[in-house]
């Protein structure tokens, strides 16, 4: 279980209000690669992981990622407070405001709400690890098109430091599929799922 | 029921009755006898994780009493019913 800490994992203190950049920043809150799937997808695979190791890394990764959910919220709300109908509307913030007035709520910069389609727990350890691979990169360039979206050093300095956290972690799950490799038969990774048939796992040594 | 499981439950009970205490603080933060129960269970919790944790293992990795990783890593998880 979890226990909440009252602080951010990296401080997030934005003076000025920016709806602009709060309707692209979003995405990284309920978008297709955003931090809300990357807690759900890692929070969700990390039961049939079959060695220790990985749901260490999994837990520990999942639990990273809530905390930068709060980031990318705390952002938005530090963006939006204060906004008056004038620059919200200008902006094109007005279709939000619509529906959210300035609640924080988990969509992509395109407008679509969060679904847990955005992500797999496929219950094979290679199948999940890739999908985790793939997700960190997704998530980097997300944060990487970001900065070429934004200048204001208060906004790109909690960004750069998300973006940082994506390449380690891609760097981990890295890490957590070799691990899963050297157990397997390297003339054939995929001669059995060792999330599902176990028994073929001890009948190989 | 094993020693492991039972000074788990422990930890399980009164975490619970400081989660339920919490939320009725976070609405009633200056009722008295919620604080003093709070903190009663504060001292109660302290004593069993560190028991349990001297035995059984770290229950966060802030509970690293022997500096060997590995007992985090390879401890029971909450999910596979060995504890």
């Amino acid at each position: 279980m979890w226990i909440y800490q009252k602080k951010l994992e990296f401080p997030v203190d934005i003076k000025k209000q920016d709806a602009k950049a709060a309707k692209i920043i979003i995405t990284q809150l309920g978008g297709p690669d955003g931090e809300l799937a990357a807690a759900n997808r890692y929070m969700s695979q990390r039961y049939t992981i079959p060695f220790n190791e990985g749901k260490a890394l999994l837990t520990d990764i999942a639990t990273e990622e809530l905390a930068h959910v709060e980031m990318i919220s705390a952002m938005l709300y530090q963006l939006t407070q204060g906004l008056d109908i004038e620059e919200i509307k200008a902006a094109g913030f007005d279709t939000y405001f619509v529906d959210h007035t300035l609640g924080v709520y988990p969509q992509s910069a395109g407008g679509m709400p969060f679904t847990a389609t955005y992500f797999q727990s496929k219950g094979d350890p290679i199948t999940d690890l890739i999908e985790d691979l793939a997700a960190e990169q997704k998530a980097r360039t997300t944060y990487d098109n970001i900065l070429r979206l934004v200048n204001d050093e208060d906004i790109c300095k909690p960004i750069r430091y998300l973006r940082e956290r994506e390449v380690v972690h891609f760097q981990r799950f890295g890490d957590a599929l070799s691990r899963v490799q050297e157990r397997l038969n390297a003339n054939n990774y995929y001669a059995y799922n060792p999330s599902f048939d176990p028994s073929k796992e001890a009948t190989r040594q | 029921m094993n020693t492991a499981r039972q000074a788990l439950l422990k930890i399980q009970m009164i975490d619970f009755a400081m989660i339920d205490v919490g939320l009725y603080l976070d609405v009633y933060p200056d009722n008295k006898k919620a604080l003093e129960y709070f903190s009663q269970l504060e001292e109660l919790r302290e004593s069993a994780v560190r028991e349990y944790e001297a035995r059984y293992g770290p229950l966060t990795i802030y509970g690293l009493e022997d500096k060997n990783y590995n007992t985090y890593i390879n401890g029971p998880w909450p999910w596979e019913r060995e504890i």
